[in-house]
């Protein structure tokens, strides 16, 4: 039908099924500030408009519905006032304030706070948080933790309420506090808080994301996904599927290569078992792939699928992991393609399996005083992107496939799909435009081959965007784990011995099964080596079987198996510690790795390759203890009767809790990052990464250290990132390596470059008769600075070199592989509210103090730190995946899968110790990851502190702490 | 059907509407605002889209409340009720983006039985006044799923305003839906009505015109079979005593705030 639409103030004119969203006209008009979430019904708020000035979800409204109203979107707001010869006004101060405070991570919610935020003001223009965090409330951010949203909305709110100018002359930036422990030596660019490459690009809403890049005429790829959680597919008919017009291409099993592969996005070889296949005959959990379609539209490809038949002989189950590995129990991998890796055994339901014994742990044990042992219980939890999985592909006129896509792993991606496809690596190319967020669940090739596969099938362009539901029946989540633990301490406090012993569930794949498992006891484990004597020679054990259910995959998830080995590994010490009536952050101390010893894990295991041992030089942790201690009142809280109690309220109970965490860098001998450098006529630089982005400010990040060593602005830097045509090798986003490893990349070209500019400019200032050498030449404000005062701006070099004299392109390429992973150090603090009467528990404060060496940007790592506690603390409290009897899963959605709204979460604070790790360029380590590791067990900490409540299994439900607290007493 | 030959009408009056309705005698859909179903729009012959016809308001004449079916969530938040309280199981039941998109008549459609709001709501007894015959039903008598053919639907939903209000639930968070929830209303006449919900089950009423102790065995009793995959039923009988007390409490507690004044 036809009708008009009031767009931005424009009378548009528009031809629409009467079905059709106001989402899908929006962004089929090009307004493509207006994202999709996957749920269609309003549960993330990504799809934000203003209707009539509020702000309301577009996927909720058909798109007749909003004739005769005014639709607002972020496009209506402002441009950068610099176009070339024509200005503007410039952007909205909401636009600016998001921009330059840093509340722009991935930007994926960023338009609809926005446009959320500008409703707010243009009825109240002097919003308390509270109004401002309500306003926001219909608006899920994965990234922020709505910290720095928050505050920019309050900021904006200040500059328009009074003079724009002086505002805008002072910004304030949402800085984190940052104390200094070891010298740093003084830098121009690194650790500012500049502002991201991508912020201005992300806060109009500008095409940025894979679905942004649809061409015309483009298939639409749906999954036909499995309703039995294992069974042997005895009959599949096309037929009238294929029939439909409009569908384009229906692929089964029997139409694709069988090629075994793992999807973990891992460098080769894959640490880990080949137990999949694009497509197979047998289903081994509900939302396992069936049959691929491609269509014209959504609708059809939808009506195809439920044209599919198919007839399943259904197999025994087995979703307990504890049943596994018994005898006669189902087993799930029976192909005779399946490849084993390290001790992995399929006839037994075997993903991997881990045995680490460092030191002599049964003597000490024997040696020790008292031995405490007791099991814990990790859920399997959702990464939770609000941009789900999305990719698309065409061949391009060379013939060579092309997959747009938001992965953290294209190269990987590249390698891995070559022998599915049977193409040679050559003829494909995958490029990652900027991510929605991915926190690890997009370091998997999970749906890039359903859109190359159909692309091959059709000849065209196809399209594949996971809906909500199919990413937490279909993606990937945090390994849920049983884990023991037993610990041998004197009683002075000194740990003896101490042994962890895991039951990993992989789910129905093995993707990440060796390696997030070992990550568990590897990064958790080496934190506590003893003092004394012990501390010399640590007897530590890890044992771990990682297991095959029928239950949806595990795979990585931001920490990597660390945060489910410090939920026991930490509540097992404060149980320790109150038993045996020691202080829990000085008998933590006590035991903790010092700096000068080795990572004991690094002595006896490297991911199923050969160990190679590796001290730590930076340990900041006491200094994490201090700052963190005193910022959340640690002296006058805990054990202050008066404090816990609430007078008037005698059922409420305040409780305090603290947890010591460490992560890694990196992965040693094996993560390897390139970059290539180039200088432009104008004095600005290309930068060329195969890092990505994925929302973290790597990209800016990376934008700084070049910047530093090459004497200019962030701004000279302009970086283009992961293109595996263009960009130079990158192992990709994870493991927290992208500061570390990619960085040093970096770093070591702009060196080279600045090493090729400084020749020059020597040369330059011989031929006007100054004599220097090229050492004897600074780099800084643009320019190359002689000794006398002389000097050349980058571009009198650029011209010179590209046009005047001996020309060259002044350029670089380095790549940097580490022989360290530095690990990161925090203290992590909670206070809670307990309800005594209901076990009700609110978070009321969260601080960090974390020692992630050098900060590079504060904002953008704040951020981080911010954001991944909201996460966790969702891993503490509320946030869980469970299946019935019949491996259906209960969470199909973020409502009854809750992720933290802005109009609920605690305080935060952030903290930067920072320690000087020598083996990076400006003394980084890492940040992006270790904030995921401490936030539940020091809630739960908290909670025992409250009201005694001895929680074993997170999250930390109401009723579990009724329970602990009934049985107690 | 094809969606092609489905007809969009969007009165805008209710006579107009009426006469449609009148009109139409197979697979007609009443539109309401957002939160649309698409299998709404699936087969109709008809969508009539009400938001013009004036029933997108919230007013209040006296102690009585008149919601349109067209008004959303947030204009309910919103308004003048003097009931506080009646703004959590709001904000709990979704975030300000679905509050301003969700109109009263799909809110009633769509509400799932662990719905905070649907309980508050229960605790005041509206009555929906259906158009076009006209007959008033109790909400709790109400059909959620909606008919194929949309022939009767509330226009307006009207409420006696409480003397005094009180809501209390336990979440796994603050925002969180409610594992278990409760409303009472206590009105001028000294009556108590309660509302339970939070479980798998629907929400419902447990009015009081006895002893206290006859109203906490009839709330216990109301979760009897309520555990599921959130909560044990064991749990939630004993919650539903403990939210019992504290609502009670503040009822009275506002009603002696009151015979202060």
């Amino acid at each position: 039908m036809n009708m008009h639409l009031q767009i931005n103030g424009q009378l548009r004119a528009v031809e629409a099924a009467l079905d059709e969203r106001l989402l899908d006209i929006l962004r089929r008009l090009g307004y493509l500030g207006v994202k999709s979430g996957g749920c269609k019904r309003g549960e993330c708020g990504a799809c934000t408009v203003l209707l009539d000035g509020k702000a309301v979800n577009s996927c909720m409204f058909l798109a007749v519905q909003a004739v005769r109203h005014e639709i607002s979107t972020i496009e209506a707001l402002g441009t950068p006032s610099d176009q070339g010869w024509k200005q503007t006004e410039g952007l909205s101060p909401l636009q600016s304030a998001f921009i330059q405070n840093g509340s722009i991570q991935c930007g994926y919610c960023s338009s609809g706070m926005i446009l959320a935020s500008k409703a707010l003001l243009d009825r109240n223009p002097d919003p308390s948080e509270a109004e401002v965090r309500e306003a926001l409330s219909g608006i899920l951010c994965r990234c922020t933790a709505y910290v720095k949203p928050v505050e920019a909305v309050l900021q904006a709110a200040a500059m328009m309420r009074s003079d724009k100018d002086s505002a805008n002359a002072s910004p304030s930036y949402a800085q984190p506090k940052i104390v200094q422990v070891d010298f740093i030596p003084p830098t121009q660019v690194i650790g500012k808080s500049s502002i991201k490459v991508d912020a201005e690009k992300l806060a109009q809403g500008k095409a940025a994301f894979t679905a942004d890049f649809i061409q015309p005429g483009t298939l639409v790829a749906r999954v036909l996904r499995s309703p039995v959680a294992h069974a042997r597919i005895v009959r599949i008919n096309t037929e009238k599927a294929k029939a439909l017009p409009g569908v384009a291409a229906v692929l089964t099993w029997e139409d694709l290569p069988r090629v075994v592969y793992s999807t973990a996005g891992q460098s080769d070889p894959i640490p880990g078992p080949l137990d999949s296949f694009s497509l197979d005959n047998k289903v081994r959990f509900v939302g396992d792939r069936v049959a691929f379609v491609a269509a014209e539209s959504a609708e059809i490809a939808d009506q195809a699928l439920s044209l599919i038949e198919v007839d399943y002989e259904e197999l025994p189950l087995v979703l307990d992991p504890r049943d596994a590995l018994k005898p006669g129990a189902p087993i799930i991998h029976d192909e005779a393609e399946y490849v084993n890796f390290a001790d992995s055994d399929p006839t037994i339901n075997l993903a991997a399996k881990i045995r680490i014994d460092i030191g002599d742990v049964e003597k000490g044990f024997s040696e020790a005083d008292r031995v405490f042992e007791r099991e814990y219980v990790v859920p399997k939890v959702q990464q939770a992107h609000i941009e789900p999985h999305v990719a698309l592909s065409y061949w391009d006129p060379d013939n060579r496939l092309v997959i747009v896509t938001s992965t953290q792993v294209p190269f990987h991606a590249r390698r891995m799909l070559a022998p599915l496809l049977k193409l040679p690596v050559k003829r494909i190319r995958v490029i990652k435009p900027r991510i929605g967020g991915g926190f690890g669940n997009k370091q998997e090739v999970l749906i890039e081959d359903v859109v190359a596969h159909l692309t091959i099938a059709t000849g065209r362009p196809v399209i594949y965007e996971m809906s909500r539901e199919e990413e937490f029946i279909a993606s990937r989540a945090r390994h849920p784990m049983r884990i023991k633990m037993r610990t041998g301490v004197k009683l002075d406090g000194t740990i003896t011995a101490n042994e962890m012993i895991a039951l990993s569930d992989t789910g129905a794949y093995g993707c990440h099964a060796l390696t997030v498992t070992g990550n568990t006891g590897q990064k958790s484990m080496a934190l506590y080596v003893g003092d004394g004597e012990y501390r010399k020679s640590p007897n530590i054990r890890f044992y771990a079987d990682i297991v095959y259910t029928n239950t949806p995959p595990s795979g990585a998830y931001r920490g990597y198996g660390v945060p489910q080995g410090y939920w026991p590994l930490d509540r097992h010490m404060e149980m320790i510690a109150r038993d045996l009536g020691l202080d829990p952050l000085e008998f933590r101390l006590k035991n903790a790795l010092h700096s000068g010893e080795y990572q004991a894990f690094s002595t006896s295991w490297n991911e199923g390759r050969e160990p190679r041992p590796e001290i730590i030089h930076t340990v900041g942790l006491e200094a994490c203890v201090r700052e963190g201690a005193e910022a959340i009142g640690w002296k006058g809280k805990f054990g202050n009767a008066s404090w816990h109690e609430i007078p008037g309220k005698p059922h409420l109970r305040r409780g305090i809790g603290a947890a010591l965490v460490m992560q890694g860098t990196a992965i040693p001998y094996l993560d390897m990052g390139g970059a290539s450098l180039k200088l432009n006529d104008d004095g600005s630089f290309n930068l060329l990464v195969g890092a990505t982005d994925l929302g973290t400010g790597s990209d800016t990040v990376l934008a700084q250290m070049a910047a530093e060593v090459l004497g200019v602005d962030k701004d000279d830097i302009i970086v283009y990132s992961s293109d595996t045509d263009l960009t130079p090798f990158d192992k990709g986003a994870y493991a927290s390596s992208t500061t570390y490893i990619s960085g040093t990349a970096v770093v070591k070209a702009a060196q080279q470059v600045a090493d090729q500019i400084k020749t020059r400019a020597s040369a330059m200032f011989a031929e006007v008769g100054i004599q220097v050498t090229p050492d004897q030449i600074v780099l800084e404000n643009g320019a190359a600075r002689e000794p006398s005062g002389g000097s050349y701006s980058l571009a009198e070099i650029a011209l010179n070199s590209l046009h005047h004299t001996n020309q060259e392109q002044i350029m670089a390429v380095a790549s940097h592989v580490s022989p360290s992973s530095p690990p990161p150090f925090a203290a992590q603090f909670a206070t809670v509210l307990v309800d005594l009467q209901t076990g009700q528990v609110t978070v009321e404060d969260l601080v960090m103090a974390v020692d992630g060496g050098v900060i590079i940007n504060p904002a953008a790592a704040s951020g981080q730190i911010e954001g991944g506690m909201a996460q966790a603390l969702g891993y503490g409290v509320c946030e869980e995946m469970v299946y019935d009897e019949r491996g259906r899963a209960r969470e199909k959605d973020l409502v009854d899968y809750h992720i933290f709204r802005a109009d609920e979460m605690p305080r935060m604070q952030t903290i930067f110790i920072e320690t000087y790790e020598k083996t990076h360029p400006f003394g980084a380590k890492a940040v992006a990851e270790i904030p995921l590791d401490g936030v539940a067990p020091a809630v739960g900490n908290a909670v025992l502190d409250a009201c005694g409540a001895d929680i074993l299994e997170n999250p930390i439900t109401p009723e579990k702490v009724w329970r602990a607290r009934t049985l107690k007493v | 059907m094809k969606i092609e030959e489905t007809q969009y009408e969007r009165p805008t009056s209710l006579e107009a509407l009426i006469l449609l309705i009148g009109e139409t005698h197979k697979n007609l859909r009443i539109l309401s605002g957002g939160a649309f179903s698409p299998s709404k729009v699936d087969n109709a012959t008809v969508l009539i889209d009400i938001q013009d016809i004036g029933a997108d308001r919230v007013e209040r004449e006296g102690d009585f409340l008149r919601i349109g079916a067209a008004a959303s969530l947030q204009q309910i938040m919103d308004a003048d009720t003097g009931l506080d309280e009646l703004r959590v199981p709001l904000t709990l039941e979704a975030g300000a983006n679905v509050r301003n998109s969700l109109s009263l008549l799909n809110f009633l459609r769509s509400a799932d039985p662990r719905s905070p709001f649907l309980t508050a709501l229960l605790a005041l007894a509206p009555e929906l006044e259906m158009v076009p015959s006209g007959k008033r039903i109790f909400l709790e008598n109400f059909p959620r799923i909606a008919p194929e053919n949309e022939l009767e639907f509330p226009l307006w939903m009207k409420l006696q305003l409480p003397a005094g209000f009180a809501w209390e639930s336990i979440g796994r968070t603050p925002k969180d839906r409610p594992i278990i929830c409760m409303a009472a209303a206590r009105y001028k006449d000294g009556s108590l009505r309660i509302a339970c919900g939070g479980d798998e089950n629907p929400p419902r009423v447990v009015e009081q015109d006895s002893q206290a102790e006859t109203l906490f065995a009839l709330i216990k009793q109301a979760y009897e079979s309520s555990g599921d995959d959130w909560a044990s039923a064991e749990y939630r009988q004993e919650m539903s005593t403990v939210l019992l007390m504290r609502c009670l409490q503040r009822l009275e507690f506002d009603a002696f705030k009151k015979e202060e004044k």
